[in-house]
């Protein structure tokens, strides 16, 4: 006699994500041809080009790609970390190049950060609760009870209990200290989130408990997250829409229940096959990865991926493909045309 | 076991030291600066001729040692205490600063650095003596010269390791300007480094003080400070040691518990600082 | 029946010698057989590093005194072995791969010369020949040029396949890999896993592979020891316990694993976090954590076979087959 399988608390009503409400009004942020060029010995280093995106309220989006590939320069360049070398951010349809110090402080509250390592993004001489206050003093429009009870709230928001406000960081574990870290990003009230792999240093145990966190942000709140990630599978559960990047540019975009089962970018495929499922069962890919990446530093001619691709062809070589819509998504492929594969 | 025991002896030292330089004088009946002819080169209780009296004998103008060394104690440790003021919050300021802001400020700044370690620190207080004088000002205005650059160079290198932390870039995306995040963020997490370097720059202060004593271009004549004292006594060394001697033994007792106090904290509080600082 | 290669029983490692002291393992208890891959799978702090590293006597001074059990490779207590004839065994007959290929490789010595020294103990002759050969196989291209570069110079795919390189050149039995790909892209792990199983099969030696990921102990191993809190709490083929964990906390811990296949609405989670080492429950060190818990758990589950092979310490197996997503 056994007791009832309690270990899998799976919700049961609505097993599968229920389609999210439209995205309603105009986008909170957007990448508009946005382009990054370092200086270093050697010449330039294009750690992005051309990349076009946007967060609609409500919305998902998840940035999928391999080091190296630019989506922390993206990251930093949406956070107002670092200035692009070409094309812009937009904050509801602003330029953050033109805006003021009143509209930046506007901007910096919308917009909030999640980084990947929590121990390096709590400072370690600060107790949680100023921490977590910080992104309000900034600001400094709340009175100092509405800041303490705000503390509070976001803390039982992600599942921590008031007493860990007194505390410092060095006492806590690694999974606690990203939950400390997405309290301080909700203490402003954003509307975006930017979560740059906020699970990838956890333990299996603890990605799924942040994770759920995170799902219920977006859900129970509408938040708008942008979700960067290596991680194809994380993307799945956390997003609708996928894009993925390859040596600094786009090279596919779709919903990513759609990107997950039928991709239509040979690197796409590849980094589907990559993700090794947890079954001994599953089937062997026709499309596994190959290569390595190639130096950022010089690039490949034509499409940056044919070093690697196993379709490609004399064109690939010579041609860079143009993002191309398609009624899938857009694609980046000289094999893909707006009809479908040639 | 031995390193706890040996970080406790010096320890214990360190704050003997301390009491002695602020509470010593008032204490001790003999007036470190009055001597008596009748008494002078009266050797130290314990030896032979000695008296009670003068536990640790008199000089050669007949004035206590014991009442010496404890004045020249309180006379160490202001020369530390405001040296260290100075050298550090400059020191500190420019290598944050520099650190911080990057670009060529940095390597402006470091070169100054550069140049300040490789000022000739005796030749220096030798020629600004010359000038103005030996005087109090005088060595401590000579030794931050020089020390300032230990802190600036901490500071810079401990600003750069903190500045890529994230929790700086977090601050940005607060709202955070670059003073406040300096002092909310920046400095916070260098000060222990800085700590360690002023505990280990104590020793380094205190030798430089005695060595520009005894060169006669410090805390000038008739206040006792340990290096003038050992200057003093050293012609009288065959017959009269404990005038030379008595001063050198606090000065090298003082030094020693300052490293090994300094080394412990390093230890401590950063481990992979060991053997850089002063 | 064929002998095991490694045989561990009530392996016990605790922090100092005495007999109080916390353990990171408590008395663990595996067989690898010849030309088979186990793969060793937990959370960090569950002691499966501890594990490898105990199998050649690597752990600190400390751990080693507090080292009770048997550790019998082919047949010898490992633990009773002078320093020279563990030398011989290190790299002769087993060698290791760690995450960080930089931590076994000199960084002041060109790859040529990491290598040949590796091959000249294995007594082969002809060393420049032979080394260019040994980077062919782990599908370093222009293996010649290769070897006069250092280890700075290249990716990290690439270095760990050189540190693979070095391990296999003296062609050990056994291989243990520390989470050899946890660094690595995914594209990058894929590739490299590829070439384990290849050369696996090349040498015909038997593979201990630690690792947190379950995707690829599904892909390279044969069968599967899951650690939780310094014990063993299931092990049993891969298809058995992929299809059918009975353990509360491998169910568990395999439901909690995002899949690009499906997106559930939330993702089943266990509560709570490990235990620290010193702080672990008595009983089960699972029971705190487990749904499936009862009083009884306090005490030291029972060990069973519940199908050949497949064993695992628990009061309250569960029996329900897990659905593979």
């Amino acid at each position: 006699m056994t007791p009832p399988d309690r270990a899998l608390r799976v919700v049961p009503e609505r097993a599968e994500t229920p389609p999210r409400p439209a995205p309603s009004g105009p986008p909170i942020l957007e990448a508009r041809r946005l382009g990054r060029a370092f200086k270093v010995r050697g010449g330039l280093l294009h750690a992005l080009s051309n990349v076009t995106l946007s967060c609609a309220p409500g919305t998902s989006l998840g940035i999928v790609g391999e080091s190296g590939c630019g989506k922390t320069t993206l990251n930093r360049l949406l956070l107002a970390l670092d200035r692009p070398t070409s094309g812009e951010v937009m904050f509801r349809g602003k330029p953050l190049s033109d805006m003021s110090r009143a509209e930046m402080r506007v901007y910096r509250r919308a917009v909030q950060p999640v980084f990947q390592n929590p121990y390096s993004s709590l400072s370690p001489r600060m107790k949680v609760r100023r921490i977590i206050a910080e992104p309000l003093s900034a600001s400094r429009e709340m009175s100092r009870a509405g800041v303490r009870d705000r503390v509070i709230e976001v803390l039982e928001q992600v599942g921590l209990s008031a007493d860990v406000a007194d505390r410092l960081p060095s006492e806590f574990s690694g999974g606690q200290r990203q939950r400390i870290a997405i309290a301080r990003a909700l203490a402003s009230r954003p509307e975006l989130l930017l979560l740059d792999e906020p699970v990838s240093s956890q333990d299996i145990s603890i990605q799924a408990q942040i994770l759920n966190i995170l799902k219920d942000l977006q859900e129970d709140y509408g938040l708008a997250t942008l979700f960067v990630s290596h991680d194809l599978a994380t993307v799945r559960f956390m997003c609708d829409e996928v894009v993925v990047i390859y040596l600094g540019r786009v090279v596919e975009r779709g919903p990513a229940a759609r990107i997950c089962t039928t991709p239509d970018h040979p690197y796409t495929a590849a980094l589907l096959a990559a993700a090794l499922p947890a079954d001994p069962a599953a089937p062997a890919t026709d499309t596994p990865p190959m290569g390595e990446l190639p130096s950022p530093l010089s690039p490949p001619s034509g499409c940056a991926y044919h070093t690697r691709c196993p379709f490609a062809q004399e064109i690939c070589k010579q041609e860079r493909p143009v993002l191309k819509e398609t009624p899938r998504g857009e694609v980046a492929c000289h094999r893909v045309s707006a009809e479908g594969w040639s | 076991m031995t390193r706890d025991l040996s970080f406790k002896l010096a320890l214990g030292l360190l704050v003997v030291f301390v009491l002695v330089a602020l509470f010593g004088p008032y204490l001790l009946e003999h007036d470190p600066l009055r001597g008596s002819l009748r008494a002078r080169l009266d050797p130290p209780a314990w030896a032979e001729g000695g008296s009670a009296e003068h536990l640790l004998g008199t000089d050669r103008l007949g004035r206590d040692v014991l009442a010496r060394i404890v004045q020249g104690a309180r006379i160490s440790l202001a020369v530390c205490l405001v040296v260290i003021a100075i050298a550090g919050s400059i020191g500190t300021a420019l290598g944050t600063f520099s650190g911080y802001v990057g670009g060529w400020v940095d390597r402006v700044l470091m070169r100054l650095v550069d140049l300040a370690l490789s000022l000739p620190v005796i030749l220096l207080a030798l020629l600004f003596a010359a000038v103005v004088g030996p005087s109090f000002l005088n060595i401590v205005i000579v030794i931050s010269m020089v020390l300032w650059s230990q802190y600036a160079r901490m500071s810079r290198g401990e600003t750069l390791r903190v500045k890529n932390e994230d929790y700086v870039d977090l601050a940005r995306t607060s709202g955070l300007g670059h003073v406040a995040i300096i002092f909310r963020h920046v400095l916070p997490n260098i000060a222990p480094s800085l700590i360690v370097v002023a505990t280990l720059q104590v020793g380094v202060v205190i030798v430089l003080e005695a060595s520009l004593s005894f060169l006669g271009v410090g805390v000038p004549p008739p206040n006792p400070s340990w290096g003038g004292m050992v200057a003093e006594g050293r012609s009288y060394i065959v017959t009269a040691w404990w005038v030379s001697a008595l001063p050198g033994i606090a000065i090298v007792l003082v030094v020693m518990a300052v490293n090994v106090v300094g080394d412990a904290l390093t230890d401590r509080i950063n481990p992979g600082l060991r053997g850089r600082g002063a | 029946m064929t002998e095991p290669l490694l045989s561990i029983r009530d392996l016990t490692v605790r922090v100092g010698k005495h007999p109080e002291a916390p353990s990171i393992l408590d008395r663990v208890s595996l067989d690898l057989m010849p030309g088979e891959t186990l793969g060793l799978v937990g959370e960090s702090g569950s002691g499966k590093s501890t594990l490898g590293m105990s199998v050649l006597r690597l752990n600190s001074p400390r751990l080693a005194a507090g080292t009770t059990g048997q550790i019998l490779w082919q047949g010898r207590d490992v633990q009773k072995m002078s320093a020279r004839q563990l030398r011989r065994i290190r790299g002769e007959e087993i060698s290791m791969i760690l995450q960080d290929p930089m931590a076994s490789l000199n960084p002041v010595q060109s790859i040529g010369v990491q290598l040949r020294e590796a091959l000249r103990r294995s007594g082969k002759r002809n060393l420049s020949a032979a080394a260019e050969a040994a980077l062919a196989e782990v599908n370093i291209p222009s293996p010649a040029d290769r070897l006069r570069a250092y280890p700075h110079q290249m990716s990290g795919g690439m270095r760990q396949r050189i540190v693979s390189a070095i391990g296999l050149a003296q062609d050990p039995n056994l291989l243990i890999c520390d989470e050899p790909t946890t660094a690595l892209d995914a594209t990058i792990q894929y590739q490299f896993l590829e070439l384990l199983a290849a050369l696996r099969a090349a040498h015909d030696m038997a593979m201990l592979f630690i690792t947190h990921d379950f995707g690829v102990v599904a892909r390279i191993c044969d069968r599967v020891a899951v650690m939780y809190a310094g014990r063993i709490v299931e092990t049993g083929p891969v298809a058995e316990i992929f299809a059918r964990p009975a353990h509360p906390y491998t169910r568990a811990l395999l439901a909690s694993v995002p899949s690009t296949r499906h997106a559930p609405r939330r993702l089943p989670v266990i509560e709570g976090q490990p235990p620290a080492v010193g702080n672990r429950p008595r009983g089960c060190p699972f029971h705190p954590r487990c749904a499936a818990a009862t009083d009884q758990c306090q005490s030291v589950p029972p060990r069973a076979e519940i199908r050949p092979g497949h064993v695992l310490d628990c009061w309250h197996p569960q029996e329900i087959a897990h659905d593979p997503a």
